[in-house]
C-alpha cells in the first residue's frame, strides 16, 4: 500500500463492503413478534378536563343527591313506594363481597445500581437488567428502554407490559429545571419513547426535588446535587388487571423507598454531553 | 412515490395493520441490516438488532407523529438495539459468522485484502457509539448535523466521536502503509 493513497476514501470503500440483505427468516419473526405485540397506546389530551369547575360540582352534588333517594327508598323499613310499609318484613339476602382487586406485591427486595447511585425497592421475583455505563448520550434525551444505560427491573411474567426504568445523569450546567422540564417536555420531535405526559405536578424524591407525569403517566425526574434521576413504569394499558394493580399508589410506593446516592454514580467524563 | 407509500404504510400499521408493518419492514429491512451489519461486523447481531428494533418500532409506533419521518426515527431505534446487542460481545469470540466480502467497485476498487483486515480490526477497535456515527456519515452518507439529529446526539458529541473514529481507521492504514515500506526496504 502507498502513502498516497486516500483513506477517507478507502474508509468509505470498505463501509460499502458487506451484508446488505436482510434474510426471509427474519421478517418472518418479526411478522410472529408483533402479532403477539401489543402496540403501546399513546395518552391523549382526553385526561384534560375542560369542563367548567362549577358544573363539575353541581353534577356531583345532583349525583349525591339521587343516590340518597334511591338508597333512602331501598332501604329496610322504609315505605314502598306508593304502599303501606309491610309488617314483617322479608328476609334479606346477606350481600355478596364483591371480589377485590389483586393488590400489587409487595416491595421486599432492594436493589441498589452500582452505576446510577440509587436505591430501590421492587418485589420479589422480578428480573434486574442494571445498567452497564454510565449514560452520556445527551442531557436533553429521554433514556431509551434497552439501552445499555438504563436499569430495568421487568415483571417476571409480563417482561414485555410491565417495567420500571432507572437513568441518571450529570446535570452539566443546565439549570435543574430546565433538565426537569427537558426530560418531562411532550415536544421532543417523534422521540422513538417519547414521554406523553399531558400533565405535570411537583414531587420530592428522598429530598430531591422534579416533576411527576399526572395521573396515569408514572414518571418522576428529579435533581440533586448536580444529577438528575429518570425513574418510570411502564404498565401496558392493554392488560387491565396490570394497570389496576400497578397505579398511581403502587408507583409512589416505590418511590418511597427510593434512596439517591449521586456520590456513588459512575460517570465516563469529568462533564457530560453538552 | 415510495415515501408516500411508506407513509402510507404508517398510517396503517398505527391503527393495528400488521400486514402493513410488514411490508414496511420488506421496504426499509435491507437497509438496516445494511447500518447494523456494519455498526456490529457479526450478522447474528445485527440480524437480532434489527429484530429488537423492528417490534420496538411496533410497539411504538403509534407515538411517531409524523409518519415521513418513519424510517429516521426507525434507525435511532435500531442504533440502540446495536449498543444493546453489543452489550453480548462474550457471542462475538464464541461464533463469529464470517460474511463472504464482494468487492464494490466504482467508489475505489483498490482495496486489499491487507486494507480490509487493518480497517476491519481498527474498526472493531472503536466504542460502538463511534463506529455508529462512522456508518451513517459513510455508509448513509449523512452530514454531522445528520448524523447528530438521527442518532439523538449533540451535534458536537457527533463531530467528535467521528474525529476519533477516523483518526483511529486512518492511523490503522497509516502504519500498515509504513511496515508494507519497511517491508519493500529489508527485501
Amino acid at each position: 500500500m502507498t502513502a498516497s493513497r486516500d483513506p477517507d476514501r478507502l474508509i468509505r470503500a470498505f463501509l460499502h463492503e458487506g451484508l446488505d440483505e436482510l434474510p426471509d427468516p427474519v421478517y418472518d419473526a418479526v411478522r410472529d413478534r408483533i402479532e403477539q405485540t401489543r402496540q403501546r397506546a399513546v395518552i391523549g389530551p382526553w385526561r384534560t378536563s375542560n369542563m367548567n369547575r362549577y358544573l363539575q360540582i353541581g353534577l356531583a352534588a345532583a349525583a349525591v343527591v339521587v343516590i340518597a333517594v334511591v338508597a333512602f327508598n331501598l332501604l329496610p323499613g322504609s315505605p314502598a313506594p306508593g304502599g303501606e310499609p309491610s309488617a314483617t318484613p322479608e328476609p334479606t339476602a346477606t350481600p355478596e363481597p364483591s371480589p377485590s382487586p389483586i393488590a400489587a406485591p409487595p416491595l421486599t427486595q432492594t436493589f441498589t445500581s452500582t452505576v446510577h447511585g440509587i436505591s430501590v425497592s421492587y418485589p420479589e421475583g422480578w428480573t434486574v437488567l442494571a445498567a452497564t455505563e454510565p449514560w452520556t448520550d445527551c442531557l436533553y434525551c429521554s433514556p431509551v428502554h434497552s439501552a445499555p444505560y438504563v436499569d430495568v427491573l421487568l415483571h417476571p411474567v409480563h417482561d414485555d407490559g410491565l417495567f420500571l426504568r432507572i437513568a441518571s445523569q450529570p446535570i452539566g450546567e443546565s439549570a435543574p429545571e430546565d433538565w426537569v422540564a427537558a426530560q418531562m417536555a411532550t415536544d421532543e420531535p417523534d422521540p422513538p419513547l417519547g414521554r406523553g405526559c399531558t400533565t405535570t405536578e411537583p414531587i420530592i424524591v428522598d429530598g430531591a426535588t422534579g416533576l411527576s407525569g399526572g395521573d396515569t403517566c408514572l414518571v418522576a425526574v428529579v435533581t440533586t446535587a448536580g444529577r438528575g434521576y429518570h425513574i418510570d413504569l411502564f404498565v401496558s394499558p392493554d392488560n387491565l388487571d396490570l394497570v389496576a394493580q400497578y397505579d398511581r399508589a403502587w408507583f409512589e410506593e416505590v418511590l418511597a423507598t427510593v434512596q439517591l446516592h449521586p456520590e456513588d454514580a459512575v460517570d465516563s467524563g469529568a462533564s457530560p454531553s453538552p | 412515490m415510495e415515501g408516500w407509500v411508506q407513509a402510507t404504510l404508517v398510517d396503517q400499521a398505527k391503527r393495528g395493520d400488521a400486514e402493513a408493518f410488514d411490508s414496511l419492514a420488506r421496504m426499509v429491512g435491507d437497509r438496516c441490516m445494511g447500518i447494523a451489519f456494519r455498526i456490529l461486523r457479526d450478522a447474528d447481531l445485527a440480524e437480532d438488532a434489527v429484530q429488537t428494533a423492528f417490534i420496538t418500532a411496533w410497539r411504538e409506533l403509534r407515538s411517531l407523529r409524523n409518519p415521513d419521518l418513519f424510517e429516521p426515527w426507525l434507525h435511532r431505534i435500531l442504533t440502540h438495539a446495536c449498543y444493546a446487542e453489543a452489550r453480548h460481545r462474550s457471542r462475538w469470540a464464541a461464533g463469529v459468522r464470517l460474511v463472504p466480502i464482494e468487492p464494490v467497485h466504482g467508489l475505489d476498487n483498490t482495496l486489499t485484502v491487507d486494507d480490509r483486515d487493518q480497517l476491519d480490526r481498527a474498526l472493531r477497535r472503536l466504542t460502538v457509539e463511534q463506529r455508529a456515527v462512522l456508518v451513517f456519515h459513510h455508509y448513509l452518507g449523512l452530514s454531522i448535523a445528520e448524523v447528530a439529529e438521527r442518532i439523538g446526539i449533540p451535534v458536537g458529541t457527533a463531530k467528535s466521536r467521528l474525529h476519533h473514529a477516523t483518526r483511529a481507521m486512518r492511523a490503522s492504514l497509516e502504519a500498515d502503509a509504513r511496515t508494507s515500506t519497511n517491508q519493500e526496504r529489508m527485501a
